[in-house]
């Protein structure tokens, strides 16, 4: 199992409280609430899967491409890595709102069977990564036909 | 798994029928007095997307393409394809014609820049 550290930062709540009850210069006209927290629990993930192969995407606007990390080991399908950070605060910059995850993730599923892993394939467009895993042929399911007697 | 559970972005639909509209994340950072919004939209493009500006009112909308796989059945589901839409008041000067957008990798990003007139209205006084 592969796991990369998650980082915390305790004194970003703070600052975004800080942030909402001062100078709110943009208002946001949505129901979303600006204290609902991005769950740290990784990307929204999606499985698709057939007899001969399973295809995972996974939400992943802004990823650092580099930093990403996805691994199989039989039933178990491992995808980490961190997002661009682009939106620092300093003299020049204030972040009035802030939403979107930010710094490392990973996160592991349970896949429906076995994968191969030497055959896994990765591509990543528009912020969805796409993992396309097969199942290896001694695997998949074999009619066996009834033989009447 | 289509209950409406917390999902990374932020919407509850049902089922497909009911067209839920789903509101991406979005970050806002001032710089120099510059506005730059940055919202989350994984899986559209700048041909999915709208942004525009009336009076006060900015709002971002559009719609991720269907991810569907074809052939394959859906085991598990935490996002959806559908339209996104948002609303921002603006309660600054803004130079409306210096307003860019662009979407990389599904994130979407608008550049507000500053009014750079604003504050500084001139008022030319005239003899009766």
């Amino acid at each position: 199992m592969f796991q990369l550290p998650r980082s915390f930062d305790p004194f970003r709540e703070l600052d975004v409280l800080a942030n909402e009850f001062g100078q709110m210069l943009v208002n946001s006209q949505s129901q979303a609430s600006p204290f609902r927290r991005h769950q740290s629990t990784g990307p929204a993930m999606n499985v698709w899967k057939d007899d001969d192969g399973i295809v995972v995407k996974a939400d992943l606007p802004g990823l650092n491409a580099e930093s990403l990390d996805v691994a199989v080991e039989g039933q178990v399908l491992t995808v980490g890595g961190s997002y661009e950070d682009d939106l620092v605060e300093d003299e020049n910059s204030k972040i009035h709102r802030r939403e979107r995850a930010t710094g490392k993730f990973a996160r592991t599923i349970q896949l429906p069977y076995d994968v191969d892993a030497g055959t896994a394939n990765a591509t990543y467009a528009n912020g969805v990564l796409t993992v396309k895993l097969s199942r290896p042929e001694e695997h998949k399911p074999k009619k066996i036909t009834v033989q009447a007697v | 798994m289509t209950n409406c559970s917390t999902s990374n972005n932020n919407h509850c639909g049902t089922d497909e029928s009911q067209q839920s509209v789903f509101q991406p994340r979005v970050d806002i950072v001032e710089v120099d007095g510059d506005l730059l919004l940055v919202a989350d939209i994984p899986g559209a493009d700048e041909s999915h997307t709208e942004v525009s500006l009336e009076k006060n009112i900015l709002t971002i909308k559009g719609t991720i393409p269907a991810i569907d796989e074809d052939g394959l059945t859906l085991v598990h589901r935490e996002f959806r394809a559908g339209k996104f839409e948002r609303e921002f008041t603006i309660t600054r000067e803004i130079d409306r014609n210096g307003i860019e957008a662009s979407v990389k990798d599904g994130v979407l990003r608008v550049h507000l820049p500053k009014d750079p007139d604003a504050g500084q209205k001139k008022i030319t006084v005239t003899t009766a």
